[in-house]
């Protein structure tokens, strides 16, 4: 058992729980965006549909559907 | 009174399907059969193998051939609705998982007494020293297997893969019953192995909370 | 709920530093382990942090059972999910330590055996959800389980550790009494790790809750478009 090969063992730990970790992190952040663009476009959609649906403060005209 | 009539019949119930129509035994007895043939197979005709070895081979087997079929009952009650009338019978939801438990051990218990001969005639286990071990140790481990898998099935029966489901959620959840039994097979069969009182006490109060716990949240389990 | 979650990435990410800081420089080595005993500060935080998750996923199923909340199925899922992958870190950090220190990657050790079997549990528990139809039911369903599964947890270690000191051991890990340093720099590590945990859970439990958002606008929109279908008609 060198010195050496101790470190290598810790770095090896260490780099596995906080990249582990980080990793994690990225995963639910990039899930995260892709919800939050998906959201977006669906409230903008509700919000055009809500306007051109008849009985609402829009035109009804389906042309602008 | 109601409540252990109708006990009772649920448990005959399912005991008259299996007797009038015994593919389902016949199968499942086989597949356990033809496990343990395959085992000394893979132990290359070991002539003798160690206690240790033996039981833990026997309790795999058991295991495994139990979580095969655990999803006929199942099966049956979603083709014929009969599920759902057992559903709407005027008893407490735990009756039904209880009729359900003792129906799903006597059926494991005359596959286990089949598969346990075959363990004997084919892996050359070390002639069982403790009778009364040795069966106290069939029937609690059959006991148990047959409560968790019937709680277990009931939590896999509406996901899309319940055939690969249902042993791994049932293996982690009964590895103290194994290992439980596991040793007090070894003792039976080579006693001077054993602390056997300690296995004893932790089977038996594995049975005990997890026997208990599924009857508490069984309901939700089954609900709608 | 977006500013809570700011100000806990910043304060774990800060506490985070400082762990890193106090495990591998500030604290002494070890006398026979030497600098490899700084593995076990990640390792227990990772365990330790696990175990709150796992904890907290069986509350959260407890007050589903009892009050069929969706947001709890929600914290049970995610704290379930964070659990298991601090599981895996503590798995794969305590096998590098087993290495240098045990001479194996994998020894049967009552500990190590548990926590092998708690990642099966909770695997299981999140291929159960994923594969579960219905809301509803994937809720009932997933929260019994998970009541079920952590009851069990005491009992499984109960056994195990039974199995392996009935047996003889080669492996003897006895614990080492920590000086004042270490017992410190690990204690600053649970709370560095719970933060994290606390950061995680907001981020993962806000995500979810956005998923369910978004199904119940797919539904909004498609009502809207049955509307305007049927107004068109009308207008004809």
């Amino acid at each position: 058992m060198s010195g050496m090969q101790h470190l290598g063992y810790l770095w090896a730990a260490c780099t596995v729980v906080w990249g582990g970790t980080l990793v994690y992190v990225g995963y639910l952040v990039r899930h995260q965006r892709r919800l939050e663009a998906e959201l977006d476009r669906l409230q903008a959609l509700v919000q055009r549909l809500e306007e051109t649906a008849p009985g609402s403060r829009g035109t009804g005209d389906p042309a602008t559907d | 009174m109601t409540a252990w009539r109708a006990f009772l019949a649920l448990v005959w119930r399912d005991l008259r399907i299996e007797i009038r129509r015994p593919q389902f035994f016949a199968a499942s007895v086989s597949f356990g059969v033809m496990l343990v043939f395959v085992t000394g197979i893979a132990l290359d005709a070991a002539e003798r193998i160690p206690a240790d070895w033996a039981a833990g081979l026997l309790w795999l087997n058991l295991f495994y051939a139990a979580t095969v079929g655990v999803h006929r009952h199942d099966a049956k009650d979603v083709e014929w609705g009969g599920g759902e009338g057992i559903l709407l019978a005027p008893v407490d939801r735990s009756i039904i998982f209880y009729a359900r438990w003792v129906s799903v051990s006597i059926f494991l218990l005359a596959c286990g007494a089949v598969i346990a001969g075959a363990w004997l005639l084919f892996l050359h286990p070390p002639t069982p020293v403790d009778g009364r071990l040795l069966g106290f140790a069939l029937v609690a481990g059959i006991l148990g297997l047959g409560g968790v898998t019937t709680f277990v099935a009931a939590l896999t029966a509406h996901t899309r893969l319940r055939d690969v489901l249902t042993p791994l959620l049932l293996f982690p959840l009964t590895i103290p019953l194994f290992i439980g039994v596991v040793r007090l097979t070894a003792d039976a069969l080579a006693p001077a192995l054993g602390h056997p009182r300690v296995w004893v006490e932790l089977v038996l109060a594995y049975l005990i909370a997890m026997l208990l716990v599924p009857w508490l949240v069984y309901e939700s389990v089954v609900e709608g | 709920m977006n500013r809570a979650i700011s100000w806990m990435a910043a304060a774990s990410g800060v506490s985070g530093l400082v762990f890193l800081y106090l495990a591998l420089i500030w604290s002494p080595p070890e006398q026979q382990m030497g600098d490899l005993v700084r593995i076990m500060y990640f390792h227990v935080a990772s365990a330790w942090t696990g175990l709150v998750a796992f904890f907290v996923t069986f509350l959260a199923a407890l007050a589903v059972l009892l009050r069929n909340r969706p947001v709890w199925d929600v914290v049970s899922a995610s704290s379930a999910e964070i659990g298991v992958v601090y599981t895996t870190l503590t798995l794969v950090s305590g096998s590098l330590w087993a290495r240098p220190i045990w001479n194996t990657w994998w020894t049967w050790d009552p500990r190590l055996t548990t926590t092998l079997i708690l990642w099966f549990l909770y695997v299981g528990y999140l291929l159960l959800r994923a594969t579960l139809a219905g809301v509803e039911r994937r809720a009932r369903i997933a929260a019994a389980y998970a009541v079920v599964a952590f009851i069990d947890v005491p009992i499984i270690h109960l056994s195990v550790t039974w199995w392996r000191s009935i047996h003889p051991s080669v492996v003897d890990d006895t614990g080492f009494h920590m000086p004042m340093a270490m017992a410190g720099t690990l204690l600053f590590g649970f709370l560095a790790f719970f933060l994290w945990y606390l950061a995680l859970l907001g981020l993962r439990v806000r995500g979810a809750l956005q998923a369910m958002q978004l199904l119940q606008l797919g539904e909004t929109i498609r009502r809207l478009h049955v509307r305007a279908d049927l107004g068109t008609d009308r207008g004809r």
